[in-house]
């Protein structure tokens, strides 16, 4: 019976193929964008961890949230280094990572910071960063890279950057007088820290000591050597990373900062903020997945179409079934093993289609939109949205099947075709 | 009675609809290894006595039973089991699955029925040797090692592979719906003769439907319908 099942199939292969490869095709498409779906939200929500509050001057927690961690868009305002200092002096302050903004190399921004950002910064479940190569900065000058950063621009060790003031691929205005040596490239980790490049804070005040307003002040012109010899103490910082001694204290240090006195500041919780992000963003991700449902609806009704033609041109051959003994019963399950195959072999050839996808451009896509899709199993989304596939290819079936039940039914041994 | 008689219809009427009688038939008995002609013109009720022959519909009131069995008695199932038993079938023309060899085709009744199966392992030894022994008798030896697609085949040849799928595993009843119809008359006449002479080897009681009356001679009895069915008369 099986036998004679994949005969027939292979009997109408033309047109059965052209079901299977639409078919397998919308499978994939609706494979890749729950996977994409999937890991972007992974590697969302492992962008920070194990910060407590990130503090900034007053805006909106999204927009914080979204320079501070993801670098993008602008900071409203910096803060003072006098308030930062006060806050960090707190009892129930265990550490803090100052983050200075506004400067870029070839696109990528530069992060003015402290060694404390290698020794607390926290992504994904709580991992710390690592160094591929080097060590984080320790002389004025020295720059540590981002895995992408060195890997997208091909910088090694003790190579020489200079960088932009500002942001932007073009930038006309470089701290050339003031090049930085690569002392250090940070392993991958996933997340946006990959596509920035590190510097010391008091790196950032000399390269700016001789600029006022985005433009360098004229006639003062500092060089390299002479600007170690002065007071390099930032006067201002773009945001801080704040971790407590204990969690307990977090409500209690979040409105403290929130009602600081001497300037606007805003604490945000990077969870809160995290999901309050995602739940914005989670709507596209809705109205992908949904789109990529009517495209598998659209070719089950491909499939609904082709098998309901065949099965006027196969009359006869369900006629020549039935006279040799097959019950309408059986002609059913003939007809409905058919789709249901159809949709077993379309749903292994999409997820097939899908690994390849997701193997080959696995690193192109890391490297144009940071995104880091991983070759694991299938999630249990994935799965769900499989069944209900073999479920509604199942249904799809039923509609040919019950049609040539009542075909053998009417037509008995003398068919009308 | 049971021994000999191979199908007796009784008080039989079938309809489409109540008020519609297609088919009216009192009596008619048919001995085994019989080999009946039946006759009528066009909307005589041909297809309805072959459709209640081979069990795919009931009467409405009235019996047919088959080899003692009366039809009513089986559930649909039962009946589609007791076709593929007992009955061989042949249509008018395309009665081979394209896709299907020469052999897979014939040997087709012995997957869908253990009986036909068991008898031809039995007769032959085993399925390929009754398929080959088949293939020979109807004069289609050729194709024996020679699995050629069956849409090659001419119609003729056709329609013997299908009388051949037909015959094996010696089912009692052999129900032909106008198998020469496509055929021209050489190969018309070779058909009948190896078709007569099959079922007689087989002691199967072949029930022949055609309008072409030069055949009906070689037949032992002919049944003109017309006449059967008082049905056909009054509508």
């Amino acid at each position: 019976m099986l036998k004679l099942a994949l005969l027939s199939i292979w009997n109408r292969r033309g047109t059965i193929f052209l079901t299977l490869l639409t078919l397998s095709i919308s499978v994939t498409l609706l494979m890749g964008v729950e996977k994409l779906r999937h890991d972007t939200k992974q590697s969302f929500f492992n962008t920070v961890s194990g910060t407590d509050l990130i503090v900034g001057a007053r805006s909106g927690s999204l927009p914080l949230l979204l320079y501070s961690v993801f670098g993008i868009g602008q900071p409203t305002n910096n803060i003072r280094w006098s308030s930062y200092q006060q806050i960090a002096s707190q009892e129930a302050v265990a550490w803090t990572i100052p983050i200075t903004l506004g400067d870029s190399h070839q696109g990528f921004k530069v992060i003015g910071t402290e060694n404390s950002f290698y020794e607390h910064f926290k992504f994904g479940r709580q991992q710390s960063l690592s160094m591929a190569e080097g060590h984080f900065f320790d002389d004025l000058f020295d720059v540590v890279l981002g895995a992408e950063v060195a890997r997208a621009l091909g910088y090694q060790l003790d190579d020489a950057v200079v960088i932009a003031h500002g942001l932007g691929r073009g930038s006309f205005a470089q701290h050339q007088d003031k090049p930085f040596k690569v002392s250090g490239i940070l392993n991958a980790t996933g997340t946006p820290i990959d596509r920035n490049l590190f510097i010391s804070l008091a790196a950032w005040e000399a390269i700016h000591i001789d600029w006022r307003a985005g433009t360098r002040i004229p006639g003062m012109n500092l060089d390299a050597d002479a600007v170690k010899a002065r007071d390099l103490t930032p006067k201002e910082l773009t945001a801080f990373m704040v971790g407590l001694q204990s969690p307990m204290a977090t409500f209690h240090m979040q409105r403290a900062i929130n009602t600081y006195r001497t300037e606007p500041l805003q604490a945000i919780l990077p969870g809160v903020a995290l999901q309050e992000l995602w739940q914005v963003l989670s709507i596209a991700e809705k109205s992908l997945l949904i789109v990529s449902a009517c495209v598998i609806f659209a070719s089950l009704t491909g499939m609904l179409g082709i098998l309901l033609t065949s099965l006027n041109e196969r009359r006869r051959e369900l006629a020549i079934l039935r006279a040799v003994g097959a019950g309408p019963l059986r002609i059913m399950v003939l007809l409905l093993s058919e789709s249901v195959f159809l949709t077993l072999l379309a749903s292994a050839l999409g997820v097939g289609m899908m690994y390849l996808l997701v193997f080959s451009f696995q690193d192109w896509i890391a490297l144009e939109y940071g995104v880091f899709l991983t070759l694991n199993g299938l999630t249990p989304e994935q799965v769900r949205l499989l069944l209900w596939i073999q479920l509604a290819g199942l249904i799809t079936g039923l509609i040919p099947a019950i049609k040539a039940y009542y075909y053998t039914l009417i037509d008995g041994l003398t068919p009308k075709i | 009675m049971t021994q000999t008689c191979s199908v007796s219809l009784n008080q039989l009427v079938f309809s489409w609809k109540k008020t519609n009688t297609l088919l009216n038939i009192d009596s008619l008995t048919l001995h085994k290894g019989e080999q009946v002609f039946v006759q009528g013109p066009s909307g005589s009720g041909k297809s309805t006595l072959l459709n209640l022959l081979g069990g795919v519909v009931l009467p409405h009131s009235g019996e047919v039973s088959l080899l003692g069995t009366p039809l009513s008695t089986l559930s649909q199932r039962k009946r589609d089991r007791f076709r593929a038993d007992h009955i061989g079938v042949l249509f008018q023309q395309f009665n081979l699955l394209p896709y299907l060899s020469v052999c897979d085709n014939l040997l087709l009744p012995c997957q869908f029925s253990k009986l036909r199966r068991a008898r031809t392992l039995e007769e032959y030894g085993s399925l390929n040797a009754g398929a080959h022994a088949l293939l020979e008798a109807l004069d289609l030896a050729e194709y024996i090692h020679h699995p050629r697609p069956v849409s090659q085949l001419s119609i003729g040849q056709q329609q013997r592979v299908a009388a051949a799928r037909a015959l094996i595993g010696a089912p009692e009843i052999l129900l032909a719906d106008e198998p020469t119809s496509a055929l021209d008359a050489d190969t018309r006449h070779r058909f009948m003769s190896l078709l007569l002479e099959q079922s007689r080897q087989h002691n199967t009681t072949l029930i022949f439907v055609s309008h072409d009356l030069e055949l009906r001679h070689p037949f032992d009895r002919v049944i003109d319908l017309k006449t059967l069915n008082p049905a056909y008369r009054v509508n």
